[in-house]
């Protein structure tokens, strides 16, 4: 059945491997997925763990429909606290892996500890194997994935690994499928570097057993032009949006005078070296304007003249910040380490701290962050007739909110903000879906429940990593000061202060979120989470 | 009633596999690729996935290997269908399919081919992006036919000075 997939705890420092089922109690209380990733995470993490260091803990997981037949259903999740942030990083995948890891027998691998030497994980039917990873550490992204392709003799696997700059520690080192997807900006790369994991490689051919066939198979047809309609059009949109962000990420900047085809060289180079092309290039359009204005100076080991007109300058300095070397060196650590060193008011003249919290879609900032923005839309509590309000003290979220998270729990691919795009009420449809094929029986209330739920999951992490409202405040840069680079359009209007404040404050009133509630016995007993009491307690 | 064939469109295909799920669900009952009567051959880098499926041979090198005839033809839809009564599973129509579009179920000892779901296709109700469709057989090359027709006729448009642009039939 879908439901008898496994969860394989993956020990580096005993090269020990403890398989056991998921309990079905789990299912109830958190789905899969993101839920019980988030609460996975939250029991074997240390807390104020080191990020780089062996106590982090790496999550990858699919949802309760990966797999299946499910529309956009696969989509992997991989959970760890964030090298970038600090805080709690959710990643998730496009591609074909989470429906391999699921036709090999899994549903979450929990990887603890630290590899002595770089190994990548063989996952097959049922088992895990640690392996040498020496042949292939410290090549490129592809052909990385090649080389273990042709050592396993075997076109079908599917894998997800790092970079050269997931290796050197890039603290927005991104995962990369073998079809050339990549995620994780916050820095998930540089995790499973210093893990020294280079790959996770898939292969599964075990049954997928699906509890009515026949009801699956007619779903699609009852529901054509309405369901699928609905998630094709997110996919599309999804796709557009990106278009766009991958070229006004480039426009306005200085790279835009090495023409086209450099741009398309330089991304192709950042997702080789495996990081995010649009970090990297708003980390490259700072550095060119802080050498431009001076306040950041090559020094001797770094003997290059940086030329944004020259495209070797600029496949030069993104091969310098994969490898760590001089200037690269410091911009490898992130924009708000690297201002540490050369000082914070640089961060004025960072453009992505403006757009970036428009359209962050993997960051550890409340869900649905976006709508907080002066062009989302405004965020009403939507209590649906009939039914009681939710308990909690994780309080009550939108609508939109329980959808996302839904959905994420089930597995299926959704874009931050693009929730809304789901026509009707998905809730009704996605119950369908989980009764034909797993068998079990949700209502709508419940779901909502597992959600709330789930949020508090991962607004648990955070607190236990110190954070408060206050830490949801981007650098005033992202306000009304004017920001040094002259730039207009939508993305780059500038965000009124006090609106923000009041958006935000509304935001944790109606959650009734704060840190001292959400610490209190009786609240973890409300979540039906009290099993991790003992572990948070402080 | 006309006879209908299976065509698959490779710049439509996306690579997304859910004909290969929906065809052993329905095929087998379970969720798993590999008894699948249709595969997606990828090459992700390029961007070119390509369906591989039984194409009911008018003179099928599987009926002809048969060793027990349990392989004929239903002139009704015109497909190759496998009598299972007969069948041994030996496995030599597996072998000498051309495309290898033939599967075997080991846990059943089953010979999988495609049978077009008795007319009703779910892999094309299944493809989102309408690579694959179950067209007439005697008008499926048409829409080859016309496109290269149209390329043609802008062609000639272009040679010969006429400016209108290009429209379909």
């Amino acid at each position: 059945m879908a439901l008898n997939r496994k969860i394989a705890y993956i020990d580096l420092n005993r090269k020990k491997i403890d398989i056991t089922p998921i309990p079905l109690q789990w299912r109830r209380r958190f789905l899969g997925g993101r839920g019980i990733g988030a609460y996975l995470l939250l029991k074997h993490a240390s807390p104020k763990c080191d990020a780089l260091g062996s106590d982090n803990v790496i999550v990858i997981s699919t949802g309760l429909l990966g797999g299946t037949l499910a529309t956009l259903s696969g989509c992997t999740f991989v959970m760890a606290k964030s090298p970038l942030s600090n805080l709690l990083c959710n990643v998730q995948l496009k591609g074909l892996f989470a429906s391999e890891i699921r036709w090999a027998g899994f549903d979450h691998l929990v990887i603890t500890g630290c590899a002595r030497r770089p190994v990548y994980l063989y996952i097959n039917n049922g088992t895990v194997e640690i392996r040498d990873a020496k042949k292939v550490w410290g090549k490129n992204v592809s052909k990385a994935h090649e080389q273990i392709r042709q050592e396993l003799k075997n076109e079908d696997i599917r894998m997800i690994g790092i970079g050269p700059s997931g290796e050197n520690l890039v603290r927005f080192a991104t995962l990369t499928t073998d079809e050339n997807a990549i995620s994780g900006r916050t820095g998930i790369g540089a995790v499973f570097g210093s893990k020294n994991i280079k790959t996770v490689v898939c292969r599964g051919t075990m049954d997928l057993e699906i509890k009515r066939p026949d009801d699956v198979l007619k779903f699609k047809t009852k529901n054509a032009g309405q369901a699928d309609d609905i998630q094709k059009k997110n996919v599309t949109q999804t796709d557009q949006l990106e278009q766009k962000i991958a070229i006004r990420d480039i426009t306005p900047s200085k790279l835009t005078d090495c023409g086209f085809n450099s741009f398309a060289e330089s991304k192709f180079l950042t997702r080789e070296l495996g990081m995010d092309p649009l970090a990297v290039s708003g980390m490259l359009n700072w550095a060119f304007t802080l050498f431009e204005k001076g306040n950041l100076k090559a020094n001797k080991a770094n003997s290059l003249k940086f030329n944004p007109e020259n495209p070797d300058s600029v496949g030069e300095m993104i091969k310098h910040i994969a490898y760590r070397k001089g200037v690269g060196n410091i911009l490898a650590k992130g924009s708000f380490r690297a201002a540490a060193i050369i000082g914070y008011s640089s961060l004025n003249y960072f453009a992505p701290v403006k757009w970036l919290i428009k359209l962050y879609s993997e960051d550890p900032l409340p869900a649905n962050f976006a709508s907080l923005m002066p062009t989302g839309k405004d965020t009403d509590i939507v209590e649906p007739d009939g039914l009681e309000p939710l308990e909690g003290n994780a309080g009550s979220i939108t609508l939109d909110e329980i959808n996302e998270m839904i959905l994420n729990c089930l597995g299926i691919f959704v874009e931050k903000g693009l929730v809304s795009l789901f026509d009707g009420d998905p809730l009704k449809r996605l119950i369908e879906q989980i009764r034909f094929n797993t068998g079990l029986n949700f209502d709508a209330n419940e779901l909502k429940k597992i959600a709330c739920r789930c949020y508090a999951l991962e607004r648990l992490f955070n607190i236990g990593e110190e954070v408060t409202w206050r830490n949801d405040f981007h650098p005033d840069c992202s306000f009304d000061v004017p920001s040094g680079l002259e730039m207009t359009g939508p993305m780059w209007d500038s965000i009124d202060l006090k609106e923000f404040k009041r958006k935000v404050s509304k935001y944790y009133r109606q959650r009734r979120w704060s840190k001292k509630d959400l610490l209190k016995a009786g609240v973890f007993k409300k979540l039906e989470i009290d099993d991790l009491w003992p572990s948070l307690r402080r | 009633m006309t006879s209908r064939v299976l065509v698959a469109d490779l710049k439509k295909c996306t690579g997304c596999k859910q004909c290969e799920l929906a065809c052993s669900l329905k095929q087998t009952g379970v969720i798993n690729p590999v008894k699948s009567c249709i595969h997606i051959i990828d090459w992700n880098h390029e961007g070119i996935f390509l369906p591989v499926f039984c194409q009911q041979c008018e003179d099928a090198p599987c009926m002809a290997v048969c060793p027990k005839d349990a392989i004929y033809r239903d002139i009704k839809l015109e497909r190759m269908v496998i009598n299972y009564d007969l069948c041994v599973a030996c496995r030599m129509c597996v072998f000498t399919c051309p495309f290898g579009a033939l599967g075997f179920d080991q846990e059943k000892a089953k010979v999988l081919k495609c049978d077009l779901c008795d007319g009703d296709p779910q892999c094309v109700k299944f493809c989102d992006t309408d690579a694959l469709s179950y067209l007439d057989s005697s008008v499926f090359q048409y829409q080859t036919t016309s496109k290269t027709a149209l390329m043609l006729k802008s062609a000639t448009d272009r040679k010969f000075g006429h400016t209108s642009p290009p429209v379909g039939r």
